[in-house]
């Protein structure tokens, strides 16, 4: 059991408090995973450049983060960086070749890195979400959507690494989170490392943002990648997906996982219980409806 | 909190826990109450269960999982939506839901009647064991799975495999049905089931005639085993 959230701000441009609105809802749904936290941020893209969220395991964060950055600054460069808490976010130029995460954890001892995109975010850490928006100040940001997670952990151990969301390494700006368990995870994830994709953790849920990702790099469109998601992922699952530009879901054939969306005007909200919605958002138009089994969604800018 | 005037009260969620809920809901009960209104559901779970008497019980709001389970005589109104589980092992009573429902809805129950006004989730009366579950909008996948007594009313369309595995009882569905569950038949209305259909939708202010329903039972030959339908059991299992 885990809970799963999203948010996409509808229209073009159009932006909202997704940090905040993230961890609230995840909070709400903290008796379905109480053992971690996380959310993956949308926020402006940058027009040159990428942001890179790397988690630091190390007592010594400061001597970490120069170590990061001296690393990354040897294949890109550098153009910012700060450290919250354990979470060290860098702006660097480029990421060409998809190889920067893999220098970067090579190099440094107790270095994950979490998310490259040029707008995506990703945050997760052991405890409440609320706690974790405090620890990496989420509470201001600003984005166009956002999913968030909390985890009862059953496929992998209770750490931050195997936290959602997930990211779909190296793809930049792709993400899952998953409520649910694949039980072809190895099958699956054998068949992309044979087409070269390395995985950063033993959870499967990583295997699905990979899989996904892997579909649109060979040019299929979101819709056909869920699509197929469901035929081909085997075991339970309620996920979404997001990407630059928005948002996808996908639920088993046997509907055996819930997820909720509830659409007006403005704004799309998912979430795996109501309670998350209500405690959010007083709209009477917000008319939260169950997903059916083997169902797909997609809201795209 | 709790307000008791006349025969009718009140009673605000927002700062109770679950169980100071279901127990003040109680003590109302105990205390005379013949109608209890309930604030700030807010789509909180495990409300209004487990009472057992004649009194109205009306949610304000969308609740959440497992509302009115347990329950032994009341008539729950729920203002909104509900979650997974709503009615579950209600022996009698009444419950109406004015929006959606979730997966599960109304398992198990043994008697009374489960109405929500939009659509719900999968497996709605899965293990029915009597008493009379009425949708007015469509239901989900596998609706009625192992049910043994009882029926189901379906206005919308039915998703795959509805009665996949019925023992018993009678599922009519007015809109389509995208395919049928193992072992499940469509049969002939009869003027008792015409007359059954009229009278329950009625109460919903539903023309039953507007409707041309597919009346669905259980085919039986999942009673018992026989290895002279081998195809039957493998699609079944």
């Amino acid at each position: 059991m885990c809970g799963i959230v999203g948010i996409f701000y509808k229209g073009e441009g159009s932006t909202g408090p997704v940090g905040q609105v993230m961890t609230d809802m995840c909070d709400q749904l903290f008796r379905r995973g109480p053992d971690s936290a996380g959310v993956a941020l949308y926020g402006s893209p940058l027009q040159d450049g990428l942001v890179v969220r790397v988690d630091l395991e190390r007592p010594d964060l400061e001597t970490a983060a120069d170590e990061v950055v001296t690393a990354a600054g040897e294949l890109t460069a550098v153009k910012d960086w700060n450290l919250t808490s354990r979470s060290l976010r860098l702006i660097v130029a480029s990421d060409d070749d998809g190889k920067l995460a893999d220098w970067i954890e090579e190099r440094v001892r107790g270095a994950r890195v979490f998310s490259v995109g040029r707008a995506m975010e990703i945050v997760k850490d052991l405890g409440m979400a609320c706690d974790i928006n405090q620890r990496y100040g989420l509470g201001l940001f600003q984005g166009s959507h956002g999913i968030g997670h909390t985890r009862m952990a059953t496929e992998s151990r209770v750490d931050i690494a195997h936290s959602h969301p997930f990211w779909a390494r190296p793809f930049p700006d792709i993400a899952v989170v998953h409520n649910g368990q694949i039980t072809n995870y190895h099958k699956l994830r054998r068949r992309l490392e044979q087409k070269g994709h390395r995985f950063a953790t033993e959870n499967d849920s990583e295997v699905i943002a990979v899989y996904i990702a892997d579909r649109l790099e060979g040019g299929e469109s979101l819709d056909g990648a869920l699509r197929a998601s469901v035929e081909d992922l085997d075991g339970t699952f309620a996920y979404l997906i997001s990407t630059a530009n928005g948002i996808g879901l996908a639920r088993d054939q046997f509907a055996t996982k819930p997820l909720l969306y509830a659409e007006n005007d403005e704004m799309v909200v998912l979430a795996s219980e109501e309670i998350s919605i209500r405690a959010i958002f007083e709209d009477p138009n917000l008319v939260p409806k169950e997903l059916q089994a083997k169902e797909v969604r997609w809201w795209l800018k | 909190m709790a307000q008791v005037t006349s025969a009718v009260a009140t009673l605000d969620c927002a700062e109770l826990e679950t169980r100071e809920v279901n127990r003040t809901l109680k003590q109302l009960v105990a205390d005379g109450a013949t109608e209890i209104r309930v604030r700030n559901p807010a789509g909180r779970h495990s409300l209004g269960v487990a009472i057992k008497a004649n009194v109205k019980v009306v949610f304000e709001g969308p609740v959440g999982w497992y509302a009115a389970g347990m329950n032994y005589g009341p008539h729950v109104v729920v203002q909104g939506n509900c979650g997974w589980g709503l009615a579950e092992c209600m022996m009698d009573g009444r419950v109406e839901v004015l929006g959606h429902a979730g997966s599960g809805t109304a398992a198990s129950i043994r008697g009374g009647l489960v109405y929500v006004r939009g659509d719900t989730g999968a497996r709605a009366g899965i293990a029915m064991k009597g008493g009379t579950l009425v949708v007015g909008g469509s239901v989900g996948y596998m609706t009625g799975f192992m049910m043994q007594k009882g029926s189901i009313v379906v206005c919308g369309d039915a998703a795959d495999g509805i009665g996949d595995s019925m023992y018993e009882g009678t599922i009519y569905v007015g809109g389509s049905v995208a395919s049928f569950g193992a072992d499940a038949e469509v049969a002939e209305l009869a003027s008792e089931d015409h007359a059954f259909l009229t009278q329950t939708l009625a109460q919903f202010d539903t023309d039953a005639s507007a409707f041309d329903f597919t009346k669905v039972r259980s085919g039986r030959r999942l009673w018992n085993f026989s290895t002279k339908e081998p195809e039957l059991w493998t699609s079944a299992l």
